[in-house]
C-alpha cells in the first residue's frame, strides 16, 4: 500500500469508521480516538494489507478497539451514550420514528447494535460482518434477525405508547 | 426453498438484508403480493433498518500521511555523516616503558642509599677509632700531669703487661722514664712539654697498639676501671676538657647474608631481609621484561 492508498483509505472509510463507533459508545474524542488507532495500524501493516481489504481491516480493528473501550467503561450507561450523541450526530431526518428506533437500538446489547450498524450503515454482507466481528455467517444471520425482531417490539411497544 | 407461511417472515429479514439473490427477490416480492395481510408485518420490519446517517470525521489532517514522511536519505550521503572513532595513538611513555624507568629508578636509588650506609658507617668507624686513640693519649697526658694518676692492677693479664711496656718504652723514647709497672714516678715540666710535643706520636704509637692487640685487651685497657683508673681531682686537664663517654659498640662489616639486619638510608631504617626481596623482584622483573621483549 502506497501513500496515496492509505490518503485515499482515509478520504474513503475515515467518516464510516468513526460514525460506526460513535454510534455504538456515543462518545466523539473516544471514537476519534478509536479511529486514529485503527490508521495508526493500517499505516504500521500497510505492506501486509491489502487496498481492496483495507476497508473491513479498519473496521476489524476499529471494532475490537472499541470492544476493549466498552469493557473498560462499563459505567457509562447506553441511555447516557445516546442522549450524549443526540446533541451531536447530524442526522438525515428528524422523524420521531427515527429518534424511537435510535432509542430502541442504543438498548441492544453491543454485539446485536454493531451487526445492525454494521449491515445497514454499511451495508456489509453477512459473511463481511462475520470476519469483522469474528463470527461465523450463520451466527451473523441468526443474531442479527433476533436484533431485528426486538427492534420491531420496541418500536410497536413504543408506537403505541407514544399514541 | 419454497416460501410459505410458515417461513416468510426469514425471508423478510433476508430480504431487508439485501441478503436474497435477485430470483429469491423476486419470489419474495410475488409472496408478499399473495398475501397482503402480511405487509404490515414486512413494513414493521422494514422500519428497524437505519437509514444511513451523514456524520464526518473532522479531523482527518492527523490521519493522512506525505511522503514527505517516508522521505529518507541516501546511504551514501548517510555514510557520509558517519564519524569513526578516533584513533588512540600510543604515546612515548608506554606502560611498559614508565615500568622500566621506574624500576631503574628504584635501582640506583637502592645503590646510592647502599654507597651512603657504608661510607657513612665507614665514617664513624673511623671517627670512633680516632675517639678511642685521643682517650688514650689524654689519659697518657693526664698521667704524666699527676704524680699518681695511673694504677696497673695486680692481676692485669699478660696483654695489659704487654701495652704497659710498650707506654713504657714509649716514655722511654721520649726520654722521661714515666711509665713502668709498679710505680710511676712524677713529672717533671720539661717531660710535660715534651710529652705534648710528642702527643701526635703517641696516638700514632698507639695506634700501632690498638692495632697489635686484641680487641678484648683494648677494652679492658680503655673500659675497665679497675684495669685504669684516672684521678679527676688531680687533673686539670681532664676537668676542662669535655671528653666524649666511651662506649663498646663495635662497628663491624656488613654480613650481607644475615636476615634481619637493619640497613640505615640517613635517617630511615629499612628491614635488609624485605630489601632484599624488593631487589630479587626488580630482577626478575626485568628478566622477564627481557624475555618478553625477545619472544
Amino acid at each position: 500500500m502506497t501513500v496515496q492508498d492509505f490518503n485515499h483509505c482515509v478520504d474513503s472509510y475515515s467518516d464510516g469508521v468513526y460514525r460506526f463507533i460513535v454510534k455504538n459508545i456515543g462518545h466523539e474524542a473516544d471514537a476519534q480516538d478509536i479511529v486514529q488507532t485503527a490508521f495508526e495500524k493500517l499505516w504500521v501493516n500497510r505492506d501486509k494489507v491489502e487496498t481492496e481489504k483495507a476497508k473491513s481491516y479498519l473496521f476489524t480493528v476499529a471494532y475490537h478497539q472499541m470492544i476493549d473501550h466498552i469493557r473498560k467503561d462499563k459505567k457509562k450507561s447506553t441511555t447516557d451514550n445516546f442522549e450524549e450523541v443526540k446533541g451531536h450526530i447530524q442526522t438525515s431526518s428528524n422523524s420521531e420514528l427515527k429518534q424511537i428506533l435510535l432509542r430502541a437500538i442504543n438498548e441492544l446489547n453491543p454485539t446485536q447494535k454493531s451487526l445492525v450498524l454494521l449491515k445497514d450503515y454499511e451495508g456489509y454482507s453477512y459473511q463481511e460482518i462475520g470476519e469483522i466481528m469474528h463470527l461465523s455467517e450463520s451466527q451473523v444471520k441468526v443474531y442479527l434477525h433476533r436484533a431485528r425482531l426486538i427492534l420491531k417490539g420496541k418500536l410497536i411497544h413504543l408506537e403505541k405508547m407514544s399514541a | 426453498m419454497k416460501i410459505n407461511i410458515q417461513n416468510y417472515e426469514s425471508y423478510c429479514l433476508l430480504y431487508i438484508d439485501n441478503e436474497l439473490s435477485a430470483a429469491e427477490r423476486r419470489e419474495f416480492e410475488l409472496f408478499m403480493q399473495e398475501n397482503s395481510a402480511l405487509v404490515n408485518e414486512f413494513n414493521a420490519l422494514q422500519q428497524t433498518v437505519l437509514t444511513p446517517e451523514t456524520l464526518l470525521f473532522e479531523d482527518k489532517a492527523i490521519l493522512y500521511r506525505y511522503d514527505e514522511m517516508e522521505a529518507s536519505l541516501p546511504s551514501s550521503f548517510k555514510q557520509s555523516l558517519y564519524r569513526e572513532e578516533a584513533k588512540v595513538v600510543d604515546g612515548y611513555f608506554t606502560r611498559t616503558r614508565i615500568i622500566g624507568i621506574a624500576s631503574i629508578a628504584a635501582i640506583l636509588l637502592l645503590l646510592l642509599g647502599y654507597q651512603f650506609y657504608f661510607s657513612n658507617s665507614i665514617n664513624v668507624k673511623n671517627d670512633k677509632e680516632n675517639r678511642q686513640t685521643n682517650n688514650k693519649s689524654l689519659k697518657l697526658k693526664s698521667s704524666k700531669d699527676s704524680n699518681n694518676l695511673v694504677r696497673v692492677d695486680a692481676n692485669n693479664n699478660l696483654e695489659n703487661n704487654t701495652l704497659t711496656k710498650h707506654k713504657s718504652e714509649i716514655a722511654k723514647a721520649n726520654g722521661s722514664k714515666l711509665f713502668t709497672s709498679n710505680n710511676l714516678p712524677s713529672l717533671k715540666e720539661t717531660d710535660i712539654i715534651s710529652q705534648e710535643i710528642k702527643t701526635q706520636d703517641i696516638i700514632i704509637e698507639n695506634d700501632v697498639v690498638t692495632n697489635t692487640i686484641s680487641s678484648e685487651v683494648t677494652n679492658n685497657l680503655v673500659s675497665d676501671k679497675n684495669a685504669i683508673s684516672i684521678n679527676n681531682n688531680n687533673s686539670p686537664i681532664l676537668n676542662n676538657t669535655n671528653i666524649p663517654s666511651e662506649t663498646t659498640e663495635n662497628y663491624n662489616t656488613i654480613n650481607t647474608d644475615e636476615h634481619d639486619r637493619s640497613i640505615y638510608i640517613a635517617n630511615f631504617e629499612i628491614d635488609g631481609d624485605k630489601l632484599r626481596g624488593v631487589t630479587r623482584r626488580i630482577n626478575a622483573l626485568f628478566k622477564r621484561n627481557k624475555n618478553d621483549k625477545q619472544k
